[in-house]
Formats: C-alpha cells, sequence, structure tokens
C-alpha cells in the first residue's frame, strides 16, 4: 500500500534532480520529526503533516512552479486507486 | 501500461490561475537564463574551440556562486530557472534533430557502421565497468553521462541525456566540463602521434568515431579534401544517430519501464525533415538559431543549480577514467579499421 513516506521520497528525489542535493535535503529536513537520508529517501517521521510540511518548504523555494513538480513527480504513484487511503494536501490534489 | 505513458512523463493539469502564477513568477529567471544563454554564444564564438553549452554552465556556476549565497535573492530566480529547464531541453533535443543526417546514415559502408556502433557500444560499456571499479567508484547515473558524453556527442548528448538519466545538476555540470577537456586532450593525442601513421580516411574515421564534440572533429579535419572532411563528419553523425536507441536502453534501466520521451520520437521527426524537404537557407539558419540558444539557455539553467565548488572537487577522477576509455578506444579503432575499406 502506498505510503506518505513514499510521496515525500518521490518529491524529494525529483527536487535533487532539479536543484540539487545541497538544497533539497536542507529544505527537506527543515520538516519537523522527519529523517530523509542523503539519496532523498524518507526513513521515518512521514505522515498527513509531514507531507504538508515539506510541500510548504518547497513552494518557499520556487512557487507555483515547484507545486507543478512536486504533483508530477507524485502523479505516477497515485495511478489507479493507489494512494486513496492518503490525505493530500490541497496543492497536490 | 497505456501508450501515451511510454512517451509522456506523468502530466499534470493547469489552471488559469496556475498558467499567471507561473508565468509571474518566472519572469526574472527565464530572462537570466536566456541572457546567459545568449552570453555564451557570444563567448563561444569568439573564442574558438570553446563549446557554448560548457561555457554556457560554467557561466551558471558562476552567477550561481554570486546569488545562491543569498536564499531570497536566489528564491526569486529559481522558478523561472526550473521553467527553462522544462522547455529548452525539450525544445533544443527536437531541433538537433537536424544534426542526424538521415541520408549519410543510409547510405554508409555497412561495415563502418557496424565499427562506429561496436566503438560506442564498447566505450558505454567500459565506462560504466571500470567506473565502478574500487578506484572510481563513481555512481551509475555519473556513468551514463560520462558514457553518452564520450560514445555519442559531447556536450550535446550530456544535455540531451542528463534530464533523462535524472542526476544532479552537480554531476552534469562535472560531465560537461571533463568531456571538454577530454576532447582538447585526445585531439592533440590523435593529431600529433596518430595521423602520421594514418591515411587520410582513416584519420577521419578514427576522428569521427573518437572525438567527442562536433567542433573538435572539424578542427582535426580542417586542411583536409573536402571529401576526407565530409566522410569525417558523417562518421559523427552516424554516432548522433545513435541516441535513438541509446536513450531508450537507458531510459528502461533507470525507469525499469519502456520510455521513448517524446521529444525523442519528434527529434527523429526532425531528422528526416531536414535529409528530405528542401529547406530555405533562412528556415535553416533560424531554426540552427533557435536550437543554439535553447541548449545554451537549458545549460545555463544547469549551471544555476550547480555548485561551482562541488564541480571542481568532483572532476579528477571522471576524467582520468575519460581518459583510460579514450585510449582503449583507441586501441579497438586501430584492430578494427584493418578490415575496413574507407
Amino acid at each position: 500500500m502506498l505510503q506518505y513516506s513514499d510521496l515525500m521520497t518521490a518529491i524529494i528525489k525529483k527536487q535533487i534532480t532539479i536543484i540539487g542535493s545541497e538544497k533539497a535535503l536542507k529544505y527537506a529536513r527543515r520538516v519537523p520529526g522527519v529523517v530523509v537520508a542523503d539519496d532523498g529517501r524518507v526513513t521515518s517521521g512521514a505522515d498527513q503533516a509531514a507531507l504538508a510540511g515539506l510541500v510548504q518548504e518547497y513552494k518557499k523555494l520556487a512557487g507555483t512552479v515547484a507545486i507543478m513538480v512536486m504533483r508530477s513527480s507524485i502523479a505516477p504513484l497515485l495511478s489507479g486507486a493507489n494512494g486513496a487511503n492518503l490525505a493530500l494536501p490541497q496543492e497536490l490534489r | 501500461m497505456s501508450v501515451m505513458s511510454i512517451f509522456f512523463e506523468s502530466r499534470v493539469r493547469l489552471g488559469k490561475n496556475d498558467v499567471l502564477n507561473i508565468v509571474r513568477e518566472s519572469v526574472l529567471g527565464f530572462a537570466l537564463v536566456v541572457s546567459l544563454g545568449y552570453l555564451a554564444l557570444s563567448i563561444s564564438r569568439q573564442v574558438k574551440g570553446f563549446d557554448a553549452l560548457v561555457a554556457a554552465v560554467i557561466l551558471g556556476m558562476a552567477v550561481r556562486t554570486v546569488l545562491g549565497a543569498r536564499d531570497a535573492v536566489f528564491f526569486k530566480v529559481l522558478p523561472g530557472i526550473i521553467l527553462a529547464q522544462s522547455v529548452f531541453i525539450p525544445l533544443g533535443i527536437i531541433l538537433y534533430g537536424k544534426n542526424l543526417e538521415v541520408k549519410v546514415l543510409l547510405a554508409a559502408n555497412p561495415l563502418v557502421l557496424v565499427q562506429v556502433t561496436g566503438i560506442t557500444f564498447f566505450t558505454f560499456v567500459l565506462m560504466v565497468m571500470i567506473g565502478k571499479w574500487k578506484w572510481f567508484r563513481l555512481k551509475d547515473r555519473m556513468l551514463y553521462l560520462l558514457g553518452f558524453g564520450s560514445a555519442v556527442c559531447g556536450a550535446s548528448a550530456i544535455a540531451i541525456t542528463s534530464p533523462i538519466v535524472e542526476c544532479e545538476p552537480d554531476d552534469t555540470a562535472v560531465a560537461l566540463v571533463n568531456n571538454t577537456i577530454a576532447v582538447v586532450l585526445g585531439l592533440a593525442l590523435i593529431s600529433w602521434l596518430l595521423r602520421p601513421l594514418l591515411s587520410s580516411m582513416e584519420y577521419a574515421a578514427l576522428a569521427g568515431a573518437l572525438l567527442h564534440q562536433t567542433g573538435f572533429v572539424k578542427t582535426a579535419l580542417a586542411g583536409l579534401d573536402k571529401d576526407v572532411y565530409a566522410f569525417g563528419l558523417a562518421v559523427k553523425s552516424l554516432r548522433i544517430a545513435l541516441l535513438v536507441v541509446s536513450i531508450p536502453i537507458i531510459s528502461y534501466l533507470i525507469r525499469k519501464r519502456v520510455f521513448v520521451p517524446w521529444y525523442l520520437v519528434l527529434f527523429i521527426l526532425a531528422g528526416f525533415v531536414f535529409s528530405y524537404v528542401p529547406l530555405a537557407r533562412e528556415v535553416t539558419q533560424a531554426v540552427t538559431s533557435v536550437y543554439e540558444i535553447s541548449f545554451t539557455a537549458a545549460l545555463a539553467s544547469v549551471g544555476l543549480n550547480a555548485d561551482i565548488r562541488k564541480v571542481t572537487g568532483k572532476l579528477f577522477k571522471p576524467l582520468v577514467l575519460i581518459g583510460v576509455v579514450f585510449v582503449l578506444d583507441l586501441a579497438l579503432f586501430m584492430v578494427s579499421r584493418t578490415f575496413i575499406t574507407y
């Protein structure tokens, strides 16, 4: 079943390829309670609030463009009924 | 898996407000990227042999060093930088298809085609295999970038491959800079040491098959007969054509599914159009201009997201790897040429 950590990892990894690991991880690690490995994997602390927090951090970086990038990075994971159990922040719907 | 997913990444619906917000937020960064692209083109026209794409990435890194220290300033231009990449990379790749030379490909001596394909494949495999040795220990995605840069077409191949391989901007910058250093050394090696040992046609085949950037192939062949010059460039264009096969293969290795980027399909179409449709000189020149600015702007946007200190710190081992593979490629060429009448 799809988890919040899967969505957050996909978002962070996509940001790494665009803005580099230093900035992508710096802002991801600002989300309280979340542990992010150096390759972008979220290893603990992922939940609805953490996902919302991550979205806000990247939104501060690059606004609407960042939201579009985040939506596109999680879209493949949400195909079909995948992710129906997860509550997404408004920006990602 | 739907047919559309073979050619398109996931698509996102944009509302009217989204579009307006994107335009408003991106203007500054977009203008910066295009300006750096034009500046890089100007510099490359003034400095002989200095590839515009490499100039663009270096300029991008230089500007990033100034802007990046101040997050508040960098955030103002970041939306435009990201948007520029998503616009200019596909556009540059599509228009790069004009270099495909389909007629040349179809008229090629089959043995030359086999030789070029063999060397290209060999280069790529060696890069990945040797790059995983203990002393190098380079990441897979960096090895794919280096492989494309050496096997196919230097800076342009790296620019085309980097979004598909999904590597960091630092790695793209490292691959680009190293590719340029390597081709300068490679040109010196083949023109001083090997030129006296080879016939003109063999030398042209060598330059076309091994040198990493088209500009340097032209430099290597400067002064030779028109037919020899054309032959060397034709060999080079065969390597470009191999992008059509190599990109889907690498996409599959990374994504674990069949993915042929939609702009690769248009790249092939552009190749056929420019090979078979008689176009006015003004049209061809206009397309060349758009292609040049697209690629330089795209690479400037990559440079703006790369860290020059990290890039310079990572240059040495990949450069050694490129050199080792180049020497092995030379050996393969020298052996295989004995079976071919050029």
